[in-house]
């Protein structure tokens, strides 16, 4: 079984390479990327700084190409894609943008921390060294011509660093110039409390109610849950989020609940206790609009499951022994009936990145929904990638606890 | 709680009504103590709305230290009349809606759910059709012979263990210290059925129900099978066996005495020798000629008789003999009157027109 899940793991391993492959070509073929938003954006300014019609016919010859080529190198668009990989993989180094200084050759310039570097040529390689002892490589540090523009060249010595996922480090977003770890790491809070809740609430209700209904089967009360059940599961979280702060949010309601956001504005100054109550009545609306939905699908496995198995023939086999109602219900027939429940449990790893963009977005928190929803439309592609990285590695670790816990629960199944 | 679903069970029966007084046993066979007696046992299914006669009327009694057979097609109600003794019909939609079942003078149809506990298991045993189903597939073997153990003769889990251990090894499973700790599917069919007959003799029970225990299983374990249920007689002499098939083979080679089930009723019932001799109703004569019988002679190689047509759905049966649309010698009453289970000889009863005319 450990042999198993090692080769599992092993196998894991090509299969996320192959998705961040396929993710980073396929995100970086779509057009609109970065560099042409900052160009419009940068476009227009020019467009309104010229009163808008100054007609001086500049047009699309607004960006100087010498700054078109600065962009691309700060995006590091400047490379190939396959280069861009790696280094964004951390296996190739990538420029550090601090230590990016334009020199001229055999000129030596201040790099600051009291360094001097001097770039020396020969045989057509650029050499990066100490201004004291010239000719002797200076680690981690390269010089290259950048193209400006036609014939513009422009000599650049910059260190380079090995970062990249394998390293730890997720880049910085193109919108928010922050590390994408951070971003994501200061949205981890509302996810885990909205993944939370969502699965105690879940699988606690789902399970006592699907139990209660099995055992109940055609009564009026699982007929009924079935049905109010199900309308919960047919009404958009986002779509009942608007609702209950109508409701419960405004004048017009009862006002009893904050409109917007995930605490109060004053949170920083309140005592433990009161940050607490602050974030819990801010959590009622939007948790309510989150889970509504996720009752449906566990309460009707967890009903049909034991429905299933209360009609097997080894419930029979256990009443017929004389065994007590409660042990054959709660024993034979439960211990069976969790098989595909617990196969479900490995999911719950990605509570981590739980979200919803429109719940967010109704009432207004930012979670990882809109960091995510907005990373795609603004083509921020480190944070996309981000989100690769980790949907990737959560849905290969979660099939693999799922494995680990159906063959934990169930002696029937054998990994060799 | 509300009494518990348990399993589907395929429901056929009829319509018509028993007439007359039960019938009285006759006291053929090893004792004449009777172990448990039936009378006028009735349970119905409700199907959609209409009462389906699944047992309609039937009585019986078992006596101690024999082997009691009932035969009869699928949906004759023989699985259901040992279902009704042990009160393992599923309800709904099933009930037991007359007689009894006396047992150690209490009737059974008449106990507490309560009470039944400490009946099933311990005082009378079953054994089902399909060993590979009939098992908690995971749940160990010897926790599923422990339990019963430890349900009824409250031993704690260590010695109840050890007798799993010895249940093991006396229904014959080789290295059973180690396979007490195996699941079901580590087990073949054959091995799983002992592994349920350990556990319906595990408490020593009075009366032992077999549903077909062989249907399921090839035939080279058969013998191996049956021969081991009559372990129970040989470690409690005044043990009886209720032994359900539609093997006549299984019949001949185990019973003492023979009931004769279709419709939901006694057809007839006399002790196997009688029976396989002088078969009186019409559908024991085709259930008997339906066996093959292979032969040198011209005669047994003549063309095998199956009774024809099939057994009436359970919701259409006819009124009178309720084998009358399949009787190729059924007189003009047999459609509207039902005959009466008549004694024709000691310990021979009969429900057929036919043979109460010719007695008279």
């Amino acid at each position: 079984m450990l042999q198993y899940f090692v080769r599992r793991l092993l196998l894991a391993i090509p299969t996320f390479f192959v998705c961040t492959v396929i993710v980073f070509f396929i995100v970086q073929l779509a057009p609109g990327g970065p560099l042409e938003q900052q160009v419009q954006a940068l476009k227009a300014a020019a467009a309104n700084e010229r009163g808008g019609g100054g007609g001086t016919g500049m047009g699309d010859q607004a960006i100087p190409p010498t700054a078109l080529a600065e962009l691309e190198r700060y995006y590091g668009f400047d490379k190939p894609i396959w280069k861009q990989y790696l280094m964004w993989l951390g296996v190739s180094p990538r420029p550090m943008e601090s230590a990016d200084l334009p020199v001229e050759l055999n000129k030596p310039r201040q790099a600051g921390n009291g360094l001097t570097v001097v770039v020396t040529e020969r045989n057509g390689t650029y050499t990066v060294s100490d201004a004291t002892s010239p000719g002797v490589p200076l680690e981690g540090w390269q010089a290259e011509y950048q193209r400006l523009s036609a014939g513009t060249y422009q000599l650049r010595a910059f260190k380079t660093e090995y970062a990249g996922i394998l390293t730890g480090f997720f880049g910085k977003s193109h919108r928010y110039q922050e590390p994408v770890w951070d971003l994501m790491i200061s949205r981890m809070p509302i996810s885990l409390q909205f993944g939370l809740i969502g699965i105690v609430l879940g699988y606690a209700v789902s399970i006592f109610l699907g139990v209660t209904k099995g055992l109940n089967h055609g009564s009026r009360f699982d007929v009924i849950s079935s049905g109010v059940v199900f309308i919960m599961y047919s009404i958009p979280g986002w779509a009942l989020g608007s609702v209950l702060l109508v409701i419960f949010s405004t004048d017009a309601g009862l006002n009893i609940l904050p409109l917007r956001g995930f605490e109060s504005t004053d949170y920083q100054d309140l005592e433990l206790g009161s940050k607490i109550a602050d974030r819990l009545i801010h959590f009622v609306l939007p948790t309510i609009a989150y889970t509504i939905g996720s009752f449906a699908t566990l309460t009707m496995l967890m009903k049909n499951s034991l429905l299933d198995n209360l009609g097997q023939d080894y419930i029979r086999t256990a009443f017929a022994k004389g065994i007590r109602e409660s042990r054959v219900i709660w024993l034979h027939a439960m211990r069976n009936s969790i098989i595909p429940i617990a196969s479900r449990l490995g999911s719950l790893i990605s509570i981590f990145l739980a979200s919803s963009y429109l719940v967010e977005f109704v009432f207004g928190i930012e979670g990882m929904g809109r960091l995510s929803f907005m990373a795609v439309l603004t083509r921020d592609y480190p944070i996309v990638f981000a989100f690769t990285v980790f949907n990737v590695v959560f849905v290969l670790v979660g099939a693999m606890i799922s494995d680990f816990i159906l063959a934990m629960v169930d002696p029937r199944i054998k990994f060799k | 709680m509300r009494p518990l679903i348990l399993g589907r069970i395929h429901v056929c029966d009829r319509e018509g009504k028993e007439k007359g007084s039960p019938h009285e046993l006759h006291k053929f066979t090893v004792t004449n103590q009777a172990l448990i007696e039936v009378k006028d046992l009735k349970t119905h299914f409700n199907i959609e709305g209409t009462w389906a006669r699944a047992v309609d009327g039937v009585s019986f009694s078992v006596h101690a230290g024999e082997v009691l057979g009932i035969v009869g097609e699928s949906g004759s109600g023989k699985s259901v009349t040992a279902l009704s003794l042990m009160r393992l019909i599923p309800d709904p939609p099933g009930r037991i809606v007359g007689g009894s079942v006396m047992y150690k003078g209490r009737d059974l149809t008449k106990l507490s759910y309560e009470e039944m506990y400490d009946i099933r298991g311990k005082e009378i045993a079953m054994i089902f059709q399909e060993p590979m189903t009939s098992l908690n597939p995971v749940l160990r073997i010897g926790n599923q012979i422990a339990e019963v153990i430890m349900a009824h003769e409250g031993l704690d889990e260590k010695s109840a263990m050890k007798r799993s251990v010895e249940m093991l090894s006396l229904v014959g499973i080789p290295d059973p210290e180690k396979r007490v700790r195996d699941y079901p599917h580590q087990f073949s069919g054959g091995m799983r059925q002992r592994v349920m007959i350990a556990i319906a003799l595990a408490c020593n029970p009075s009366i032992l129900i077999a549903d077909e225990p062989t249907t399921a299983l090839d035939v080279t374990i058969q013998a191996q099978i049956l021969e081991l249920m009559l372990e129970l007689q040989r470690k409690r002499k005044d043990a009886a066996i209720l032994l359900i098939t539609h093997d006549l083979a299984v019949v001949a080679e185990m019973c003492h005495r023979v009931i004769v089930m279709y419709g939901g009723k006694i057809q007839e019932t006399a002790d196997v020798r009688t029976l396989f001799a002088n078969p009186a109703h019409p559908y024991t004569r085709g259930l008997l000629n339906s066996i093959p019988r292979p032969s040198k002679e011209r005669k047994g190689r003549e063309r095998l008789q199956a009774i024809p047509g099939n057994v009436p759905s359970i919701m259409n049966l006819p009124t009178g003999c309720k084998f009358c649309t399949r009787c190729e010698v059924k007189l003009e009453k047999c459609d509207t009157v039902e005959p009466d289970l008549v004694e024709i000889a000691p310990g021979h009863s009969v429900r057929c027109h036919l043979v109460s005319e010719a007695q008279q």
